[in-house]
Order: structure tokens, then sequence, then C-alpha cells
């Protein structure tokens, strides 16, 4: 733990002997920088000195494509003067640099001073020194190379052994985030994050039709380490994947319609990402990312009373959630993380936030959702782990297919897409069971459902329990402009929804709805 | 960094490689932007950021490391000392590659003038200026602006040891904004970018952004199908850069793609689109120039995709291109269709029924093998009825396929600089396209 006492003693001396010394000490640094902001004037300032390192592995049929890796360092400083924000940022820890990155920061604050704006205003929190580390067995950067490939060649080679696949990639990621942040406040953490990946995609081919089906693993990346892909059985998925590529082939066109669908984790985690998860963005509802991410369908005048979904919907956000991928201690802000419901027994009951936006509804404290994707990025209020919470629910995915008559059971993400309210949506998937009577019947294709948020979650009539709830996410969520990715799990178990309509994408029905 | 000081970099870099071969790539970028939100301005950042990639090869056997590195004091050099150290270090644990090609040697370039140092430097103070002006405008008007500027210059270098050199100064400034009515009914966006600040005319855009903000008011619903619609060239920007996935040949070849044929062939030659479809790529285009060269430094040409409506070439890369025993390429650096210079009021005029997009959004692929994609239209869709905009509609889902749209069209305007929406500063000239049915699947109440 570290101490404002020490930090002060710390950052005592002149900093250009401190920062000659081989390794930067970034508590000097740090001190330097928000003394250097105060004097400008800024009434607070930040600075996060941060590392990323990312490494990346991709593999075709029995080939090596790509082994990159890449890393980032440098430092971002962010000031607040006359209400306005400013921030800057630079990979040189220089004595000059720091100082002509602190006066940019102040600078730009100043130009938009000149502009019609509205002051900022910062929540109250309280400081806090701390230091975390997320939860890892196996730091994925140690484990041999070799290693890594051996498995994803394994995994092709398993998948083209099937007859009808002719193709396979097959790709892991493993992402190391190392950061420092330090505000005027007096807080200052250091936060260590581990995040693994691993996927592929078979293909099946006929080539005396001209077709072809793929099928993805069903596994997505974690907030954990190397541990987490060994536990996974990819090996033997990829075998079931390419069997199941093949089947699609020759499986049954959906005819389209309305039907009661049984979705699972694989499927379902992109739907909750995409229709709870980023219309429950404050600044979204406010009409800050109108330019480009878009607005949202949850108003703030629905808070509190808006019927989201039936009684089985639940949704906890949750920045403490294990092996979520935005699970950290402290956001971008120096604000604990938290967890609390976005969805409560169907009802629309808060926003995810951050210390600014407090300030913009009545009755809003910062929730701890800011963050940047880099040193070099503007912090802003990004989306927390977002899950459909079981509860005390005992129903299981087979007693969701036994009630229905007609209708599919879908796993695995394919194509999304939804619009920028987050009203309408047309989800693909990867595995389609056609279930007639109760029963998980023959495989079906080229589906795709289309539905209206709230009609959609209102129709959930079942989730299943916390025996088969499962996580998925994503290590690229975009938002912002600049772009901004942004890593976020969701969990869920099975869960089902009644007389949704379904379309067909394939040829020659590919339109009809 | 100037051609000289890149070139005497990256020789000395290369000379102290190991063995084997070595490609060394820089991008100093140097960005600044302003957001602006609810007529207010709310955040800005700028900075300066060098990133460095090395490839390294032993024998066959290849590894790419990268990282951004400083510039200061001397501190480049030894940082790309490390990352070739590192990249041989990793090459030397990586299977053999079978793809593996020999480095290109020294190539002959166009000379394309896409930097403007003025651009790329401006000052904060500019940035706010222009932004006060798209405010003030839209206060006046009564709408909430939403909106985004960014000015960048980026040097690409890349240089490989065997003698390849390129260097590729690059300058940007883009402007876009979203005006919405205060009862949120209606919403409208216009976006402007050049190589040149001085060729930005942001008032104007905030202008076009909230005339049709208040003009798609009290939409109403037109039944899903297919329509006769015309697409200005923003909402052809926002659609193109998900179809240029399909232009790959390796994935034609393989049966991946809608331009694959069966026994192995591609359709490369057919005559599959509208006779009028003329779809290259041109570096030295004045209105969107665009990098000389393409992957690995292997120059890039003005090149077409598709001529007369003939599919005429698809995207070969340097490995896929020496299987196929043709030149690599095309490289899209820049992407741009030809018009017939028709007006989008002579488009509308002609229109007995139909519809009208501005700006399209959230487009995915759906169906590689029938170039099928699904989006939805946002911020202004209009009914057209007997040659005359009549009232706002709510917005749609679509699902269509490049191949309809190319194939189908009724009428082309003039090409516009345009940037789509979800990627990035792709620069491409479009005309608004007017094509003779586009199918709607289901209606959005997103406004």
């Amino acid at each position: 733990m570290l101490t404002r006492r020490g930090f002060l003693a710390a950052a005592a001396g002149p900093l250009a002997a401190r920062l000659q010394a081989a390794e930067l000490d970034r508590q000097v640094f740090a001190e330097q920088a928000l003394a250097l902001a105060r004097k400008a004037g800024a009434t607070y300032a930040d600075i996060r000195i941060n590392r990323y390192q990312n490494q990346r592995l991709l593999t075709r049929e029995r080939q090596v494509l790509r082994i990159d890796s890449d890393s980032s360092y440098g430092f971002g400083v962010r000031v607040l003067k006359r209400g306005c924000w400013g921030f800057a940022a630079s990979p040189d820890f220089t004595e000059n640099q720091l100082k002509q990155v602190v006066g940019q920061a102040v600078e730009l604050a100043e130009a938009n001073a000149t502009l019609p704006s509205r002051p900022v205003k910062l929540a109250p929190e309280q400081p806090h020194q701390a230091r975390w580390r997320s939860a890892y067995k196996i730091d994925p950067f140690q484990v041999p190379l070799e290693k890594k490939l051996a498995l994803l060649l394994k995994i092709n080679e398993t998948a083209l052994q099937v007859k009808g696949a002719r193709f396979v990639t097959s790709s892991m990621s493993f992402v190391r985030e190392d950061k420092f942040f330090a505000s005027t406040l007096g807080t200052i953490t250091e936060q260590e994050i581990i995040r693994s990946g691993c996927s592929f995609q078979v293909t099946a081919v006929d080539s005396g039709r001209g077709e072809f089906q793929s099928r993805a693993s069903l596994a997505d990346a974690v907030e954990r380490g190397y541990e987490s892909i060994e536990e996974h059985p990819y090996v033997e998925e990829a075998g079931q994947a390419a069997e199941e590529a093949a089947q699609k082939l020759s499986a049954k066109p959906v005819e389209p319609g309305k039907y009661d669908l049984v979705l699972h984790p694989s499927n379902l985690y992109l739907t909750i990402h995409e229709s709870c998860g980023h219309p429950t963005e404050l600044d979204r509802a406010l009409g800050y990312e109108a330019n480009y991410a878009g607005t949202s369908f949850l108003t703030p005048d629905k808070l509190g009373r808006f019927r989201y979904g039936s009684r089985w919907v639940n949704m906890v956000a949750d920045r403490t959630q294990p092996s979520g991928l935005a699970t950290v201690a402290f956001d971008d802000d120096g604000v604990p993380a938290q967890r609390w419901y976005l969805v409560r027994d169907g009802i629309f009951v808060e926003y995810q936030s951050t210390r600014e936006q407090a300030a913009w509804l009545p009755g809003v404290k910062s929730r701890g959702c800011a963050h940047a994707d880099s040193w070099s990025s503007v912090v802003f209020q990004r989306m927390p782990n977002v899950s459909l919470d079981p509860l005390d629910s005992r129903l299981t995915q087979e007693e969701l297919i036994a009630g229905i008559d007609r209708g599919i059971l879908v796993l695995g993400g394919g194509s999304y897409s939804i619009d920028q309210q987050r009203f309408n949506f047309q989800f693909g998937g990867q595995v389609f069971w056609e279930i007639k009577n109760g029963k998980r019947a023959g495989m079906l294709r080229d589906v795709a459902y289309q539905a209206r948020t709230p009609e959609f979650w209102n129709s959930c009539d079942g989730v299943a329990g916390k025996s088969e709830y499962a996580l998925g996410g994503t290590l690229g969520d975009a938002k912002g402009e600049p772009t901004q990715l942004n890593a976020v799990s969701h969990g869920c178990p099975p869960a089902r929804f009644r007389q949704v309509n379904v379309i067909n994408t394939g040829r020659g029905g590919e339109r009809r709805s | 960094m100037t051609y000289d000081e890149a070139r005497s970099l990256t020789q000395k870099i290369l000379a102290s490689a190991k063995a084997g071969e070595v490609e060394l790539r820089l991008e100093l970028a140097r960005s600044a932007h302003l957001r602006f939100a609810r007529n207010a301005a709310t955040t800005s950042g700028a900075t300066q950021q060098t990133t460095a990639s090395v490839t390294a090869w032993k024998g066959k056997r290849k590894a790419s490391v990268s990282a951004t590195i400083g510039l200061a004091e001397g501190g480049a050099e030894a940082a790309l000392k490390k990352l070739v150290a590192e990249a041989e270090e990793l090459a030397a644990l990586s299977p053999e590659d079978p793809e593996y090609l020999p480095l290109l040697g020294p190539q002959s370039y166009l000379e394309v003038k896409a930097y403007d140092r003025a651009t790329a430097e401006l000052p904060a103070a500019a940035r706010a200026r222009a932004a006060g002006d798209a405010l003030r405008l839209s206060r006046r008007r009564n709408v909430m602006a939403a909106g985004f500027f960014q000015n960048r210059g980026v040097v690409h270098v890349l240089a490989n040891s065997a003698g390849l050199f390129a260097y590729f100064p690059i300058s940007s400034a883009f402007f876009s904004v979203t005006a919405r009515t205060p009862d949120g009914a209606g919403s409208g966006y216009a976006a402007v970018s050049s190589v040149a600040m001085q060729n930005l005319d942001c008032r104007e855009a905030a202008a076009i952004a909230a005339r049709k903000a208040l003009e798609s008011r009290g939409a109403r619903e037109l039944a899903p199908g297919d329509y006769p619609t015309i697409l200005e060239p923003q909402a052809l920007a926002d659609l193109f850069p998900s179809f240029q996935f399909f232009f790959n040949a390796r994935s034609a070849d393989e049966g991946r793609s809608v331009f694959s044929a069966l026994g192995g062939k591609t359709r490369i030659g057919e005559k599959i689109f509208d006779s009028r479809v003329n779809l290259y790529t041109d570096p030295q285009n004045s209105t969107v120039p665009a990098a000389s060269f393409g992957e690995d430094g292997y120059r890039s040409d003005r090149a077409y995709l598709a001529r007369n409506g003939i599919l005429e070439n698809l995207a070969h890369s340097r490995y896929w291109a020496s299987r196929k025993g043709r030149p690599p390429g095309p490289f899209l650096v820049n992407l741009i269709m030809d018009g017939e210079g028709k007006s989008l009021a002579e488009m509308i005029a002609s229109t007995e029924r139909g519809v009208l997009l501005t700006h399209l959004w959230y487009i995915r692929a759906v169906d590689p093998q029938q170039g099928l994609v699904t989006g939805l239209t946002r911020d202004g869709t209009f009914y057209i009825e007997g040659g005359k905009i009549m009232h706002p509609i709510k917005n749609f889902r679509f699902n269509e396929s490049l191949v309809r749209v190319l194939a189908q069209i009724d009428s082309l305007g003039t090409p516009q600089r345009v940037t789509g929406i979800e990627r990035g500063n792709y620069p491409m000239l479009l005309p608004a396209l007017k094509v003779k049915s586009f199918r709607f699947t289901s209606i959005s109440d997103a406004v």
C-alpha cells in the first residue's frame, strides 16, 4: 500500500536527476505533473502512466500466419481549468516533454473555455491509495510461444480431420495493462490487469454446390491468465465445430416466422451488450455520443418506472465480477469498482456513470465507469461488465426447451447489428437447433432473429440457474471519437424468449421475414 | 521527421540487424481533437506518438513486434534496435512460413502530395473557432449539436534490408456534426474532410445537419419492402467499407465469396454490375490523395476493381498473386467511384415513389456468399412521391447485397470526398447513387 506521505517524500529532489534513473519513478513524475498543473491554474488534474503489452498469434490450417507482439508506454495528463477539460499525452518521459504536455493540456482547456460550455463539476470522492492485481494463475506472457502455437495447430488439425472441413483459422490474444493513476485529490493507484483469449473458426465447403458454412468457437476472452485456455476443451470443441459446420451445409433452411427462442450464453451475451449495456450509458442517454455511437431509448424520464423487461430480467453492472474483462479495483477517475443493478425485476432503475456525470442528473453518483483505452486517450464513460442475473432460479436449459412447441436453440455469436438508440436489433448465431414439441430436433441454418429491445426482454419467460451461467465478452467494444476500445464481459445462463421474429438470411430466402 | 532523417535512422537500424531479413515501419503521428455535445464543448486532446513495427525473418521463420517509442534525446535509435533484437528472437521460435516471399527491393513510387503542415499543426484556438461557429449556428437554429473535429499529420516510413525505402506524409482535417431537435424527434448529420483545413466549411456542415434535423421531424411509418432508393454520398460511404472485404481475391478463389464461381474459379471478367460502374483506387487523386505504397512497400497505382460493370480484378496479396501468376494488388489505399453528374434534385424529380437515405449505421456482413449485409438508416430518411420529398419516414433496417446495389443503378451523381462513419479516415470519393430497388426489412423506432 502506498501512502500519501510516502508519495510526497519520494517526490522530493530534482526531477531531472530522478528521470535519469533507468526505471522511471512514476510517483515522482506524477507529483511533478500535478504540481505543474496546479501552478498553471488547474482546479483538478490527474495523470495516468500506463504500459500496455499485447501478444497475438494467428494460424490457418497447418501454418502460422502471424506472431505479433506490441507494447505501448507513455503518460497522459488531464486538467480541469475554468470548468473545461484539457488533455495531452506523450511517450517521452523527459522534464521538457512533461512541461510541454501539461502546458498543452492547459491550453486546450482554455481554448474550450472560449466556447459555449457547461462547467464540469466532479462528484465528491475520497482519496485512495492502493495496489491491485487481477486474478490469474499463469502469466500468459511467460508461457512458451511453442506451447501456444502447438495448441493452435492442434485445434486446426483436429478440425481438418473432419470430412468436409476445408479451412480453419485460430488465434490467441493476451493483454497486460500496467496502470498508474494519481490525482490532485491525493489518489494514487497501481493496477495490473491480465486478459487472455483463444478462438477459432472452421469452414466446411460443398464444392459441388459452391456453398460453405462456418462455425466459430463458443469461448470468449476473460480477465484471467493462461489457465483459462488450458481449462477450456478447445481441441475437442474444434472437432465438434467442424462436424457442425459440415452438418450446416445440409441443414434445413429456417422458415421465416415467429419462434420461441432459447438463447445460450454464447449467443445471449452479445444481445445483452448491445440492448442493455449500451442504452444504460448515461452519456448516450443525454446526447453526448449522438454524433457517432448514438443516443438511447432509455431517456432519464424512464428511470425507475420503465418496464424494460419481464420480472425475469435483472441486469447487474459489476466491475468486481471474477473473470470479467471490465473488472478493476479503481476506474480512471480513481473511483472504486462497484456492483449495482441497471434493471431490477424488469424495471430500468439506474445508469452507468462517472464522477463528471454525477452532476448531470439528480440522484446520480459515480459508479466508477471512467475509462481510457490508452495513456494517450481521453477518459470517458465506458461499459462495466453487464450481466443477466439468474438470482435464485433453478430452471435448466433442458427445462426451458421442454416448454416450447416450436422454437430454436441458438448458440454462438453471429452477425450483429443494432440501431443508434438501441431499439431494433438483428443477431445471427453459430449453431441453430430446431425445437419441436419440447425436444431438440434437427439442425437449422440461415437463422437471424430481429426484435425491438423492450418487446424482446418482456418476452423473456424463463432464465436458467447459476449452474449454467457463463461469461461471454469482447476485447474490442468501440465508442467515442476518436474511437476507443473497451474490454467487457457479459454473463448469463440460457434464457427463453417467446414469439421472436426470425428471418432467413440464406440464398433466395435472405430477405423474407 | 524529414525524408533524410527517416532514411538515415532506418539505415542505421537495419545495419544493426544480426542476420536474415528485416522490415521496419514507422508511423509518426501528431493528432489533436475537440468534441462537443448538447451545444457545448466537452473534451479535447492532443498527442504526438510514434509507433514502430519490426518484422524479422530467420530464413523462412517470421515474427513482428511493435511499440510506441519516444523520439526525444536520441531515444528512437535505442528503442528500434531493441525491437529488432526482440523480433529476431521471436522469429527463431516460429515455424517456417510456407507463404514466405523474399523482401521487395527498391521501388519507384508515384509522387503524391497529401501533406499540409498548417493542418497537421493546427492550434487549439483554430479548432475552437471552427467548433464555435458550428455551435453558435446550432443554437440559433434551435437544435442540439454534438460533433467532432480532428486534425492529424502522419508520416509513414517503410524500409527493409533489401534496400526498399518508402516515405509518405499525409495530413487530414475532419469535422462531423449531428444536430438533434430538442424534442428528440429529428436528427441530421453532416461531415466534411480534406487534406487541408482551409478546404473545410464547418459552419456549412452544421447548417446542413440542422436543416436535416428540422426536416426529419414527424417521421411516419412506411411499410418495409423494396423501393427505388437514393443514397446520398455519405450513405454510400457508410455502406461501401462493409463491401470492401468481399473484394478479396483469396476468399474468392477459395470459394468463400460472392465473387467465387464453381470449380475453384472466380467471377473476374464477368459483367456483374451496371455498365456505369467504375470502381477503382488512385493514390494521386487530388481530392483523396492516399499512400503511394501498399503491402510490403509495393507501389500503389491507379487500378480498377470494376470497369464498365465488369469485375476487372480482386485484391491480391503478394503471396496470393505469386500463386496465381498475377501482379500484386490492387492495394485499396482509397476508393473512387465515377459518377455521371446527376444532381440530387434531378434524382428526386425522376422518382415516382421511393426513399432518400442520408446516413447509415452499424452495417455488418450477414452472408459473404451473397455479399449480403445488414444495417440501419439514421439521421434523416425521407419518402419521395411524384418527384418530390413528401415527408420524413421512420428509420429502416435493411438486408441488402453488394451485387444487387451495383447491378440496379438508375443514376449517379457527382463524386464527393466522404468518410464512412464506422471506418475512420479511409478516404473515398463517391457519388450519390439512385438504385432501382433497395430492400428494407423492418422499421426502427430510433431517431
